[in-house]
């Protein structure tokens, strides 16, 4: 292959991920008005492999929107609606009893909801820690254990959660360790006031639009795989380390805030996801490298999730948010100043 | 396209020695200006370095002083930029910044990085294509680096700030450093011009009236002299804003009544010779029918009477707990405090006789012989009929109270009097006896029979066990309704 063909090539894959992604956006705002950003979010954690969580008050369409990526992209979708009496075999399946065919009894495996391309696990937050933990291997290993039985899980596989930051009265927070398992981490704010009018008249009216399917499992798959062939330059790479580091206590850049307030800061999980975060919005920018800027732009949701805080930044009233921005601060841009 | 990527690479190195020539250059005048700005914040050392000098009889020139001020200003200016223009520049950090202010999204950094990989994959090709179409522009414009800009106001309020400390110190300085003084009015005239004449005529009518020369004085002095006046002045409250300014030290002492209030606990705390200040003052002090403005402190009692007596505060000689009446052990010990009958109650209840306590409540000393009582006695029975039990009286024994509470209430052949005080309910009441026989009731036995599972199928289900004549009624039904098939309908005639 020559080097105008391999540039063809990537020009060609990199213009189809553009085309798709823009088709699969399309459609999801005829279900879902306004909301560019936390769209664009979970379009970036689909097509880089990663899970999302979302979090924001009821009735502002949490659950409307991964319905709408699921029409969209035509993927099998189930949806899990998390209670405190919810079991890990309700998540995941049982073996169940069944009537074999030469007349005897045979325990048949009933898989639960889990095992889909696309969970939505509503209200995440509501379920007990042995529930939530349920998740935790599907999540990261893509695969799902009952008994002596593991199942592979179908590819594409994304878990798209939702939990509501009020009411927390009965509710168990997610453990680090499942929030870590989280590509982004969004927060689903009210629509702006030029939005309420077309949701009302999308709403409530005769005729509902849904979204129709524009894409399927192998197109995600391919455009997958398109993200991972995105480059990283040296100065993109050291700028998510940098990020990173910065908000760990202790490190030489962190800021004060940080130092004041976080008691852990982000793993490396997190430069994994800064890094594939921002290899689609290198793509959706129509770049084939990864810039220091793209990385930034994907701070806030990748990092915000895996922040502690200490006790003294809850005293405090500091919120992961803002540690991040102080991060962001703290570091800067490659070449800015002199 | 290697040859588009040899210009790619020929360009970029273009650009890059380009723009680090300026950013050399912009980096070493704003390394010059931060540090002039710098030096001349420390200029005030100058002229105390020369008083110092002057002092101990060293040569304290005013030329010498110029001097040395200009030579730490050059110094200073020119060391760090010399060092900055100096540093080179390297390629990847130029093309940053070329990124950076053309908004190129780090495309020419990453083409630079790109073109010394060995290995290109088609995402590295199509970013260095993508980098040679904006290289191209980039070239063409000519970056303005941003240098932070020098501060002439700031730097000539510190020149004439060192100088005037200058002045200052050579009046009142022995006579080397004030012929020094005067030989540098000279010079800096000849240098100026005739804007110092103001400043030398300033100087004769300050040495023909020594009087006039306000001479620096210590803040306590200010206080006292501001104290002194507040006092001389009738109205007290006349012009209050200005004596606060003077009056207020660094200790708040000598601040009116006003400005104590406004200010913080710790700020009053620190001040406790503004206790006797009132006595000066009577005007400002609270009023005992009113609410004062300020929270009276702990230790400042209450005013009981008309007369005022000498108490620890107004004498100040010492805090509360040195004062001979603590005001706040009356409120201890007030009514309210007291317990409340049902507390006394409950207190009578729970009272029991215990040898131990009783040693305990007198310092551990030996009980007397007397007290001697024989060990209590853990039988579990109350009393001896209507009697109470006269050893119900230890810890573990059985005393009626406890029994009613404790374990020996679950024991069911332990008699448990109803404790529940008050009355049970109004009226009397009524108690009827009646005797009644036992009957014996209908319970036939059924025989016991093995239950094996089930064998084989059960077949058909019975039919449901009707009684004879609906039996008899249905199957007269249907036998009508096969038998009048278009004749009689048995649902209007049954």
């Amino acid at each position: 292959m020559t080097t105008t063909d391999a540039s063809g090539a990537a020009q060609a894959a990199a213009a189809r991920f553009r085309e798709v992604h823009d088709k699969v956006k399309a459609e999801v705002h005829k279900a879902i008005v306004g909301q560019e950003e936390v769209i664009d979010a979970v379009l970036a954690a689909l097509f880089a492999g990663g899970h999302v969580l979302l979090e924001g008050v009821p009735g502002i369409g949490k659950t409307m929107l991964v319905r709408a990526v699921g029409d969209a992209l035509d993927l099998s979708f189930s949806r899990i609606q998390f209670t405190p009496d919810l079991m890990p075999a309700d998540v995941r399946g049982t073996e169940v009893l069944v009537e074999a065919a030469g007349g005897g009894r045979d325990l048949e495996f009933r898989a639960g909801p889990i095992v889909a391309n696309l969970v939505l696990a509503d209200e995440i937050n509501r379920a007990t820690p042995k529930t939530q933990s349920a998740m935790l291997e599907a999540m990261q290993e893509r695969q799902v254990t009952v008994g002596d039985r593991t199942i592979t899980l179908d590819e594409p596989y994304c878990v798209m959660a939702t939990q509501n930051p009020v009411e927390q009265e009965g509710t168990y927070p997610l453990p680090e360790a499942q929030l870590d398992r989280f590509l982004f981490k969004v927060l689903v704010g009210y629509p702006k006031e030029a939005d309420y009018a077309r949701i009302l008249a999308l709403t409530t009216g005769v005729e509902v639009e849904r979204p129709g399917s524009v894409s399927n499992a192998e197109e995600v798959l391919e455009l997958r795989r398109t993200v991972r062939q995105v480059e990283v330059g040296e100065a993109a790479q050291e700028h998510a380390v940098r990020l990173v580091m910065a908000t760990q206590p202790g490190s030489p850049y962190a800021p004060q805030l940080v130092e004041d307030s976080v008691a852990l800061g982000s793993s490396p999980r997190g430069a994994q996801a800064l890094i594939l975060a921002a290899k689609v919005q290198a793509l959706r920018a129509g770049r084939f490298a990864v810039a220091p800027e793209d990385v930034r732009a994907v701070a806030m949701p990748c990092l915000r999730h895996r922040v502690l805080l200490s006790f003294q930044g809850q005293a405090d009233g500091v919120t992961a948010d803002r540690v991040v921005q102080a991060v962001l601060d703290a570091v800067p841009l490659p070449g800015a100043g002199l | 396209m290697s040859g588009s990527l040899g210009d790619l690479r020929g360009q970029l190195q273009d650009l890059a020695a380009h723009v680090a020539r300026g950013l050399r250059r912009a980096r070493a005048r704003a390394a010059a200006i931060n540090g002039l700005e710098r030096a001349a914040r420390h200029l005030w050392v100058l002229p105390l370095l020369g008083l110092g000098c002057a002092l101990v009889g060293l040569p304290a020139a005013p030329g010498l002083l110029l001097l040395a001020g200009l030579g730490a200003l050059v110094l200073a200016a020119g060391v760090p930029a010399w060092r900055a223009g100096a540093r080179a520049v390297p390629q990847q950090e130029a093309l940053a910044v070329v990124d950076e202010r053309l908004a190129l999204s780090g495309r020419l950094q990453v083409a630079g990085e790109f073109l010394d990989r060995a290995r290109r994959t088609p995402f590295i090709v199509a970013a260095l294509e993508d980098a040679a179409t904006w290289v191209r522009g980039a070239r063409g414009v000519d970056l303005v680096h941003p240098v932070p800009v020098l501060r002439r106001g700031w730097l000539g309020r510190r020149l004439s700030g060192a100088l005037a400390l200058y002045l200052a110190l050579a009046l009142v300085a022995p006579g080397p450093f004030r012929r020094g003084a005067e030989d540098l009015l000279d010079e800096v005239q000849a240098v100026a011009g005739p804007l110092l004449d103001a400043v030398r005529e300033q100087v004769a009518v300050l040495d023909r009236d020594p009087i006039a020369v306000p001479e620096p004085k210590a803040p306590e002095t200010r206080a006292a002299e501001a104290a002194g006046a507040s006092e001389l002045t009738e109205d007290p409250r006349g012009d209050l804003s200005e004596r606060e300014k003077d009056s207020q030290g660094s200790t708040g002492q000598g601040r009116s009544a006003e400005a104590n209030s406004t200010s913080s606990d710790s700020s009053a705390r620190g001040a406790p010779s503004d206790q006797a200040q009132p006595s000066q003052e009577p005007e400002k002090r609270p009023k005992p029918g009113k609410k004062p403005v300020a929270k009276p402190r702990k230790q400042e009692p209450k005013p009981r009477s008309k007369e005022p007596e000498p108490s620890a505060t107004t004498t100040g000689s010492g805090s509360s707990k040195g004062s001979g009446r603590n005001p706040t052990a009356s409120e201890w010990s007030s009514p309210e405090q007291a317990p409340a009958p049902d507390d006394a109650e409950i207190d009578q209840d729970e009272e029991v006789d215990d040898d131990e306590e009783e040693q305990e409540s007198r310092g551990g000393v030996q009980p007397s012989l007397r007290d001697r009582r024989p060990p209590v006695s853990r039988d579990l029975r109350i009393g001896f009929g209507n009697r109470p039990n006269p050893d119900a009286n230890g810890r573990g024994g059985p005393s009626e109270q406890k029994k009613s509470r404790g374990v020996a209430s679950l024991v069911l052949g332990v008699p448990i009097p109803d404790r529940v005080k008050g009355r049970p309910g109004p009226g009397r009441t009524k108690v009827t006896q009646e005797r009644v026989l036992p009957k014996a009731e209908d319970a036939p036995q059924r025989p016991a029979q093995p239950v094996t599972p089930r064998a084989q199928q059960e077949g058909r289900l019975p039919e449901l066990d009707l009684e004879p004549w609906v039996r008899g009624m249905v199957r007269d039904y249907f036998q009508r309704l096969r038998q009048g098939a278009g004749g009689d309908d048995p649902r209007t005639n049954p």
